[in-house]
């Protein structure tokens, strides 16, 4: 079988560029809050993205969803400049994780502003603890409260 | 130099390359291969094909997420080939189709194609009620469960965007000639209009004949037809083929589903000593006077049973070969019945009971008294076989037992013990000569002796039980399920 969804995979040098550059046009806003992205950090951003979508078996349409989790995360006090763009790569990871773990019953927009509430208030700026602690527990309940509302994964999906 | 062969070759799409399946995919290369179509337009086709995916995705999460499991994305990207293949399968020419593909954009064509499946979705659930209105009074149970359940689940089920490719349907009941290499829809509509065709012939004989001839059949290969996946419209027309063949032209003004044995010897009488060619051309005869007789005149109905014949022909043509038309042939029994059992195949005990009583009998020592305990505690024909597989009793135990039964339920166990006997020899069935066989399991084994050491005339009485109608007995067909597992 022809797989032509292997192309969201291996998107060519022109798209990645185009990409590049979406990522560094964020730029102008988050260096309001002292955090700039340099092309090669925007560069391993997008192979950070890419090995989340595989990695967590997802085919990703384009570069939104990166530029949404820069938007809502560099006015985060909690977010330092030094380590800004391993945070975002952390932040991908646990972003493309947590919509399978919510069996993508939650939107990106909605993902993503749960993120931001728990990095700012209850995990004070850690991942880990975003991811181990705060986000295991949605999930948990999350699935819990599906499972015994009857749904089954992709009972909303089609 | 390049032959002017080779270049014709190298122009003209090969059919066989293209998958029905994958259809514009498999054209596409195709073309690319024979230079109809070139890199550059098939990339262009490429990206539009990905782009309206793309389209499709976002369409499938409401605009809530730009991404989605690689399963949910094949699906999606299946579903939308679907539809293309649609239209692009619809020209008779496949050069054709690579002009469509090279002036059309992928949208477009996309569009077409799913109008089309929505409207073979509307013509198909129009045919499914009139197959459901029209539906045969049969005790088949895949028959009816595939029609009031299975099929309504599907439609129910069935997504013309996200998932037209899917068949999603869990129809049991087998058809004679279903080509299952169609998906989606267009398998339904397929499966539907066979059905519609199957059911038109079907309709034509008398409920209580059609009755009669699947209870026969249940008999001869032992299996409770009404819980078996069989197809109804293949018995029936497999034995009015015959019925034809073997009645005069007055007798053929109401076409019979029942062949009698007399009738059987007739037709044995008009294959015998005929070559593989001449028998061929007495069934294509018969089929003739089939469609006549019963004055089939749809050219769609008249086609379907046309394209039948390969299908029954090599049966019926390796079943004269091999001397076995009997199991080809469903016999009417009541022509041969002597005596009249209505076997009760009784209720089985559950698992504890059933353990409790062989330990029971483990426990005993005595034969008579094992034999009593069985007596008395056992009263179904499937608990009957499992304890005599159950290792609780040895060599004289088994003929106290088998003592302890009358002629009709030694007769019983021989239907179990001799099938495949019994089966090849229905009326003549003899005791002492398939006795000869090796059994597999030991009761079997001291079921035989038992048997051969009995008197002649008791010996006699139980093969009269044994050539006995099935008919009568039809449930002993369920009774045997625990026995052949």
């Amino acid at each position: 079988m022809m797989n032509l969804l292997d192309l969201y995979h291996k998107s060519g040098t022109v798209n990645i560029q185009l990409e590049i550059n979406e990522i560094l046009e964020t730029n102008k806003e988050s260096m309001k809050f002292g955090l700039i992205l340099t092309a090669a950090e925007a560069q391993e951003l997008i192979e950070a993205r890419n090995r989340a979508t595989r990695s967590n078996g997802r085919v990703e349409l384009g570069i939104e969803a990166v530029k949404k989790i820069i938007a809502a995360f560099c006015s985060s006090s909690y977010i330092n400049p030094d380590d800004y763009a391993l945070t975002l790569y952390e932040l991908v990871e646990i972003f493309y994780y947590m919509k399978n773990e919510t069996e993508d019953r939650v939107g990106d927009n909605e993902l993503i502003n749960l993120m931001k509430e728990f990095i700012n208030h209850s995990c004070r700026g850690s991942v880990e603890l975003l991811k181990n602690r705060e986000l295991a527990f949605f999930a948990d309940n999350f699935k819990r409260s599906h499972q015994e509302t009857g749904h089954s994964q992709g009972d909303e999906s089609f | 130099m390049m032959k002017h062969t080779d270049i014709e070759n190298k122009t003209i799409i090969n059919e066989q390359r293209l998958d029905q399946n994958q259809y514009t995919l498999s054209l596409l290369k195709e073309g690319s291969r024979a230079g109809l179509i070139d890199r550059r337009a098939i990339d262009n086709i490429q990206a539009q094909i990905m782009s309206l995916l793309a389209s499709l995705i976002i369409r499938h999460t409401k605009g809530e997420s730009t991404s989605v499991k690689v399963e949910t994305a094949q699906s999606i990207f299946m579903s939308m080939l679907y539809s293309i293949d649609a239209c692009i399968s619809r020209f008779n020419n496949p050069e054709d189709a690579i002009d469509f593909l090279k002036t059309h954009s992928v949208e477009d064509i996309y569009k077409k194609g799913f109008a089309l499946v929505v409207s073979c979705l509307d013509e198909t659930t129009a045919l499914y009620r009139e197959v459901k209105e029209k539906k045969l009074n049969i005790p088949v149970k895949a028959y009816h469960s595939t029609i009031d359940e299975a099929l309504p689940e599907f439609f129910k089920s069935y997504d013309a965007v996200f998932k037209a490719h899917d068949t999603m349907a869990s129809m049991d009941y087998p058809l004679l000639l279903d080509d299952m290499r169609v998906k989606g829809i267009f398998y339904i509509k397929q499966y539907l209009e066979k059905l519609e065709i199957e059911n038109q012939f079907c309709s034509l004989f008398a409920d209580k004949d059609i009755g009669k001839l699947l209870a026969n059949y249940g008999g001869v290969y032992r299996i409770d037809y009404r819980e078996t996946l069989i197809n109804v419209f293949e018995i029936l027309i497999t034995n009015s083929i015959f019925s034809v063949l073997c009645s005069s032209e007055a007798d053929r003004l109401n076409i019979s589903l029942n062949i009698s044995i007399y009738k059987y010897k007739l037709l044995l009488d008009k294959v015998k000593g005929l070559n593989h060619c001449q028998c061929s051309s007495l069934i294509t005869k018969g089929v003739e006077a089939l469609i006549k007789d019963l004055r089939i005149e749809q050219p769609k109905f008249m086609a379907y049973i046309w394209n039948t014949l390969p299908v029954l022909m090599s049966r019926f043509l390796s079943a004269l070969e091999h001397d076995c038309l009997a199991n080809v042939v469903i016999l009417d029994n009541e022509e041969n019945r002597q005596y009249d059992i209505i076997f009760d195949e009784g209720k089985s005990m559950d698992n504890h009971s059933f353990r409790v009583v062989t330990e029971r009998i483990m426990e005993c020592v005595d034969p008579a008294e094992k034999t009593a305990i069985i007596t008395s505690s056992i009263h179904s024909l499937g608990d009957f076989i499992d304890l005599l597989e159950a290792n609780c009793l040895f060599k004289d135990e088994f003929s106290a037992l088998f003592n302890a039964l009358g002629d009709i339920e030694l007769s019983i166990l021989a239907r179990i013990v001799f099938m495949e006997e019994i089966r090849s020899e229905p009326t003549s069935f003899s005791v002492r000569n398939a006795g000869e066989k090796p059994a597999e399991r030991q009761w079997q084994t001291e079921y035989i002796r038992y048997l051969l050491g009995l008197s002649a005339g008791r010996l006699r009485s139980i093969e009269q039980y044994i050539n006995t109608s099935m008919q009568e007995i039809g449930s002993l067909a369920l009774s045997l399920a625990p026995f052949n597992r």
